[in-house]
């Protein structure tokens, strides 16, 4: 064995990523006379992604047409088959995560072509982090990351089919029929494997700890939408339109999986069967769901004179997921417009329009979220679930408020949308975590009221206008507030989510929805940061109920510039927000371990901070004493612990997660039909495409503020972000 | 034109049909999962979830075995640096123990009462009394680690905003429900065999259960409430404790996941290197040559001794005679070894009980070795606590520890042997001298451990009880002889030694190297009883003194440790 030198790998961690490519191809055939048209298409796309071995195929066959049967009758009907491969979707867990692992404690001097190379050349598990000093000993802890991307990859497939029938009658000549069955089914298989010779981690039904494994998860799901529609549209008089709508949905959702591995391991290695387990399977986990919302519907349209409009509808939902005597709801809304140009005449003014709506939305619960079912254990005998159901929900409402003014100005050269919202939801149905010494980690409740309003402006502007040459530019702005109205009778808070680190997500009544909670300095009657006079090091609260930021930005602008020159065509886009908080658990861990360039520093005495104190090294936390005097006390940095989350409070790696960024950016270039003269085509166009090409500016180091979590409604918070790509594109579309 | 009509009716036909069901609630019912279950399948999860909690070394569940300081960690030492935060200790436990252990025996309790309707026999009141006893036994442990709980409010989903109740209010009332379990049961049927995995259904052994965690509880209150505890702790002696190993509170784990021991799982199963002996018990017990080493550690710290060149016994002494003059340094109480053929498990063959210029005399003999066999012997080393310590460098668990079926236990004959002592040292009346019952605590551990020189040790001048009394200098001598004993014994025991160290305050602990709080003689809060239940959070804490690891809970009244 040689010893080599402890210095920056030449191929560090960027050396892991590939290039994702995807190749996206697209036939279709489409043709129509006067009794009826149909499409043809077919896609295919081939995707493969930032992470070795990982891509994506996917086959999209489509089929549309329409018939008039007669004059009176038409059909309509469409088929959708898509089938989907993908293989090496990126672990999101902390045990396979590669990308935490990179950021939040990576060995810096690992070479990772020599990891690829070792993995190659032997086919086995051997990593820069051998159990003992053996000669290929198994890795400890962590496999070899080519290891885990080419032997412990899942993989999924999913057939899917969408198709629908659709029939319509004219009774009259102002009233119609129409019926519809839709259906949109898939059948899904997702398999994850643990190589023998793995690490072993916790994997399977049971989460056990294995080193090897089989897991399968088989899925179908299906939703149904039957509807049937009578359609009036009837002038009343010269001057008044109505178009009136009464009609019927039923909707059947059915979801079945189930969920089933192998467990102690793997008898036979490579082979990737639930017969092929040591031990005993564990009872697999099946899931069976159905859900049924039977909806009646009326819509009643008035237009006077084509300027003031007037629409209103009710809707009647009887929904399966809901107690007997609150299943069935109702909700409005009437919307109104006023295109007062129509009254006005100024040459300046092309266009001119007042909206006012309002509107409700009615929501049912999820599957089975009124009784408490018991589970049957893996390992012995049955429990209460941890979460509680609640035999008095209600259903879940959302009122919104929406008033808008839409002008254009100077032939359309200048135009604005500006829209003022306000929108409540209501009694949201929400799996609320409370107390454990009540027996259970949630409870799900009507969840109070949360209260979203903001403005939203347009600006629509046509600098340039020439015979060869146009400039348009369009800018959004949007400011939106949050904040809790109400909270379910009972409760403090909602927490949103709950983190590593201690960090939580909240909700707290006068609060923003989504503010993030941990531990934070301690801080004298004049803001100076305290310092324990025993270390050296910060004082942090003892608690973790302390609000260290808020997730919600305080306002988001795209700006979009386009440009045509005769057949050519160019676009940007800049992106802007400004404010909201992120927690990075990535900084958190990785200043900690060394990552990161703020742990090895020049110190104020112009030493390595990190030399022993003896050395001079060392660095002293600007701060006072409880008792008012300024730290003198230099701590060591020899050791981990002076940095990170071995120092410093929760609150020290929430960042600012504003950020400017070039979007967008696309050149197309038209082919002119004068070139196409003498060829097959009837038109041809190919663009260059850009996207996420610079990130202009931001604050959250070492990664984009856009990567964090971003499932359901919460962000806020960082770890093993993926890295942001740039992407650039050709697109090529050809016309027979 | 006829047909395309009668395809329209038939659709719309069709679309009422489904339209119409009446049934469509009935879409809501699971079809997958139980609506009701027996009440004894919950006591059985109830009973497995509490002994996995105790007898868990998982770093973001269970870090007593650090905090005693029998264990150290090795490349992350967060936790034996008292980090109670950053893995959420004290949310893990507190979750565990209302909703896994004290939610299922509630639920259980209930439904036992309402639905087995035999009123002739015992076997109801034996079973609700079973469970009784088991729910004190957690509530007690929340108490004894947290402080003020909700108790009187709690387990209940329609208040969703517990308050706490006193601590010591909570303590008596406890002792008071375990008297009135005691006395609704019987010696009849309890639990079915198999639906009791601690004792297999016998109610004598529940109620020398319930007699000894009386006895702790009352020992626990004896600085504060000197005269209730003796009360306490008399009527639990007379009322007959654990007296022999068969009484331990065992469960008995299977060979495979997912029954095994938690410590199999976290020590062997995990593939991981992140516990080494702590430097602590190792060298208390080097200095003691104390024999339970060898089963407490493994021998995977060694040195070679010599070649054997030819090996005699006389009365109970084995020489062992070496070709050439004795390398290494063996000194008297290291434990000798010969390769078994398997290099992780070699062959004990005894204790040095003296060292010649080329020949070792051992005593405690378990195997002889061949004549050419090299002999090699055992050193203890460590982990320095709080630092961050190579796994090759110190001694490791024991392997005989970490079997998949080791049994896990929640109370124990050694430990009620301790508690008896220190009732005796405290002029309680349970049958006997301090001594009496310290020696018989120690041959106990002997016993469990199955190591062998229990005499011998009892004979040290730093064992012996009375000598060492004399010897030493703490307040309360008996505090510091009968607890650094307890202290050792308890190896294993996670919340036991934890609660002993807390109650006699020895042996003295040492300072971990970055320690982020004093030593903590509670947990702190769980984050989301600060953040769901603050105000009453925030009442409980003021009450009691601070929602501190160092706020000492109401009946710890001294604290010795120098830090």
């Amino acid at each position: 064995m040689t010893k080599t030198p402890w210095i920056s790998a030449k191929n560090g961690a960027k050396e892991f990523f590939e290039t994702p490519t995807t190749l996206s191809t697209t036939i279709s055939i489409s043709n129509g006379n006067e009794d009826g048209s149909y499409r043809l298409s077919y896609t295919k796309l081939d995707q493969s992604g930032i992470m070795p071995n990982s891509q994506i195929d996917r086959h999209n066959f489509s089929f549309s047409g329409d018939f008039d049967v007669n004059e009176r009758l038409s059909v309509a009907a469409n088929a959708n088959y898509i089938k989907t491969d993908a293989l090496g979707r990126n672990s999101t867990g902390y045990n396979d995560n590669i990308l935490g692992m990179f950021r939040q404690w990576w060995q810096t001097n690992v070479d990772l072509n020599q990891q690829r190379d070792i993995f190659k050349s032997t086919g086995r598990n051997i990593s820069w982090n051998p159990g003992s000093s053996e000669t290929g000993a198994q890795p400890i802890y962590w496999d070899n990351p080519y290891w885990t991307r080419y032997k412990n990859y899942q993989n999924d497939s999913r057939n899917r089919f969408l198709g629908k029938i659709e029939l319509n009658y004219k009774i009259t000549d102002w009233v119609s029929v129409m019926g519809r069955v839709a259906t949109d089914t898939y059948n899904e298989t997702q398999e994850e494997r643990r190589a023998v010779g793995s690490v072993p981690s916790n994997f399977g039904v049971t989460r056990g700890n294995v080193n090897s494994g089989y897991a399968r998860r088989e899925i179908r799901s299906t939703e149904t939408n039957y509807d049937l529609m009578l359609n009036f549209n009837k002038d009343i008089s010269d001057r008044i339109s109505f178009i009136g709508l009464l009609g019927t949905n039923i909707r059947r959702n059915e979801f079945n999986s189930v969920f089933a591995s192998t467990s102690g391991g793997l008898l036979i290695a490579d082979l990737y069967s639930l017969q092929n387990g040591v031990d005993a399977a564990p009872n697999p986990k099946e899931i069976a769901e159905k859900v049924g919302v039977d909806g009646i519907f009326t819509s009643v349209s008035f237009g006077l004179d084509d300027t003031v409009y007037l629409d209103a509808s009710l809707r009647r939902d009887h929904a399966s997921t809901l107690p007997d005597d609150n299943s069935t709801f109702y909700y409005p809304s009437v919307s109104s417009s006023f295109v007062f140009s129509r009254l006005l005449d100024v040459d300046a003014i092309n266009f001119g329009k007042f909206r006012l709506n309002y509107a409700e939305v009615g929501n049912a619960a999820p599957f089975d979220r009124l009784i408490d079912t018991y589970q049957i254990n893996n390992d012995i005998g049955t429990s209460l679930p941890s979460a509680s159901n609640n035999p008095d929900l209600k259903p879940e409402r959302t009122k919104s408020y929406e008033a808008g003014l839409e002008m254009r100005f100077l032939n359309d050269r200048v135009g604005f949308d500006l829209a003022y919202y306000k929108s409540n939801s209501i009694d949201q149905i929400i799996n609320v975590p409370i107390s454990t010494s009540t027996g259970y980690v949630s409870k799900l409740l009507n969840a109070g009221e949360i209260e979203n309003k903001g403005i939203e402006l347009g600006l629509n502007l046509v600098p340039i206008r020439m015979e060869d040459f146009a400039w348009n530019m369009n800018v959004n702005f949007t400011k939106a507030k949050n904040k809790v109205v109400a909270l379910p009778e009972g409760t403090q808070t909602i927490q949103l989510g709950r983190f590593q680190g201690g960090i939580t997500i909240q909700a707290t009544k006068g609060e923003p929805y989504g503010v993030l909670y941990g531990t934070d300095y301690l801080y004298d009657d004049n803001g100076n940061k305290l310092v324990d006079p025993d270390t050296g090091f910060y004082m942090r609260t003892p608690t973790s109920n302390n609000v260290i930021g808020d997730t919600n930005p305080d306002w988001l602008m795209g700006i979009s510039n386009s440009f045509t020159y005769k057949d050519f065509s160019f676009s940007f886009l800049i992106d802007f927000q400004k404010g909201g908080s992120l927690f990075s658990l990535d900084q958190y861990y990785g200043e900690a371990t060394g990552l990161y360039p703020n742990s090895a520093f020049i110190n104020d005495l112009g030493n390595p901070v990190r030399n022993a104190l003896a050395d001079g090294g060392g660095f002293i936390n600007e701060g006072v004493h409880p008792d008012g005097t300024v730290n003198d006390i230099r701590v060591d940095a020899s050791e981990f612990g002076a940095f990170g989350y071995a120092a410093l409070p929760n609150s020290e790696f929430v960042y600012d997660a504003s950020y400017v960024k070039l979007r967008q950016v696309n050149l197309t270039y038209n082919m002119p039909t004068s070139l196409l003269g003498d060829t097959f085509l009837t038109g041809a166009q190919i663009s260059l495409t850009g996207s996420n090409l610079w990130i202009i500016h931001k604050n959250v180091p070492y990664a984009d503020p856009e990567a964090g979590l971003s499932s359901g409604n919460l962000q806020g918070y960082l770890t093993g972000a993926i890295p942001t790509t740039r992407e650039y594109g050709v697109n090529v579309k050809l016309q027979f | 034109m006829k047909t395309m009509r009668k395809l329209i009716i038939l659709i719309t036909a069709a679309v009422f049909t489904v339209s119409c069901s009446s049934d469509l609630e009935d879409l809501n019912n699971n079809t997958k999962d139980p609506v009701s279950v027996n009440g004894e399948s919950l006591f059985v999860t109830a009973q497995k979830r509490l002994v996995d909690q105790m007898t868990t070394p998982n770093v973001n569940l269970n870090n007593n075995r650090l905090w005693v300081q029998h264990w150290q960690e090795t490349t992350y030492p967060d936790e034996s640096n008292y980090d109670q935060v950053t893995r959420s200790i004290p949310d893990n436990h507190w979750r565990i123990i209302y909703n896994d252990v004290l939610n299922n025996l509630r639920e259980a309790a209930k439904i036992i009462n309402e639905t087995d309707l035999d009123l002739t026999n015992s076997q109801k009141p034996n079973k609700l009394a079973i469970i009784e006893i088991l729910s004190v036994y957690a509530y007690s442990n929340l108490v004894e680690t947290y402080g003020d709980i909700p108790y009187e409010e709690a387990l209940d989903i329609d208040n969703l905003l517990p308050k706490y109740d006193d601590a010591e209010t909570v303590y008596l009332d406890l002792v008071n429900r375990l008297d009135a379990a005691l006395t609704s049961m019987d010696s009849e049927r309890g639990f079915d065999a198999s639906d009791d995995m601690i004792y297999g259904g016998d109610v004598l052994s529940w109620t020398k259960f319930a007699n000894t965690l009386k006895l702790r509880m009352g020992l626990t209150l004896a600085d504060t409430r000197p005269d209730l505890a003796q009360d306490i702790v008399e009527s639990a002696y007379l009322g007959g404790v654990f007296d022999s190993h068969a009484d331990d509170a065992s469960y008995a784990y299977s060979s495979t996941a997912p029954n095994n021991n938690p410590v199999n799982d976290n020590l062997v199963l995990s593939g991981r290197n992140d516990y080494v002996a702590g430097k602590t018990l190792v060298d208390i017990m080097n200095d003691l040559e104390d024999p339970r080493r060898t089963n407490y550690f493994d021998p995977n710290k060694n040195e070679e001794v010599g070649e054997v060149a030819s090996v005699s016994e006389t009365g109970g002494v084995v020489t062992i005679t070496f070709a050439e003059a004795i390398d290494g340094n063996p000194v008297v109480g290291n434990s000798v070894y010969v390769d078994s053929g398997d290099p992780d498990v070699p062959t004990l063959l005894g204790t040095i009980h003296s060292v010649g210029a080329n020949s070792v005399d051992i005593k405690y003999i378990n195997a002889l070795p061949e004549i050419g066999e090299m002999v090699f012997y055992a050193i203890y080393d460590g982990g320095i606590i709080g630092d961050q310590t190579r796994y090759v460098d110190h001694s490791h668990v024991n392997r005989t520890l970490v079997v998949a079926n080791l049994p896990g236990t929640i109370l124990s004959f050694v430990e009620a042997k301790f508690l008896l002592a220190e009732a005796a040292a405290r002029n309680f009346a349970v049958g006997g001298t301090p001594k009496h019952h310290y020696d018989g605590a120690i041959r106990a551990s002997f016993e469990q451990w199955g190591s062998a020189g229990v005499e011998d040790y009892l004979a040290k001048p730093e064992v012996d009880y009375d000598m060492a009394i004399a010897s030493s200098s703490a307040t309360a001598p008996w505090k510091e002889v009968i607890g650094t004993q307890a202290w050792i014994a308890l190896y294993n025991r996670t919340f036991a030694p934890y609660l002993s160290v807390r109650r006699l305050d020895y042996p003295v602990l040492v300072e971990p190297l970055s320690k982020n709080s004093g030593f903590p003689v509670r947990y702190t809060y769980p984050v989301t009883e600060q953040n769901l239940n603050g105000t009453n959070y925030n009442n409980a804490a003021s009450a009691i003194g601070g929602d501190a690891p160092e706020t000492k809970l109401f009946w710890d009244a001294e604290y010795t440790f120098g830090f």
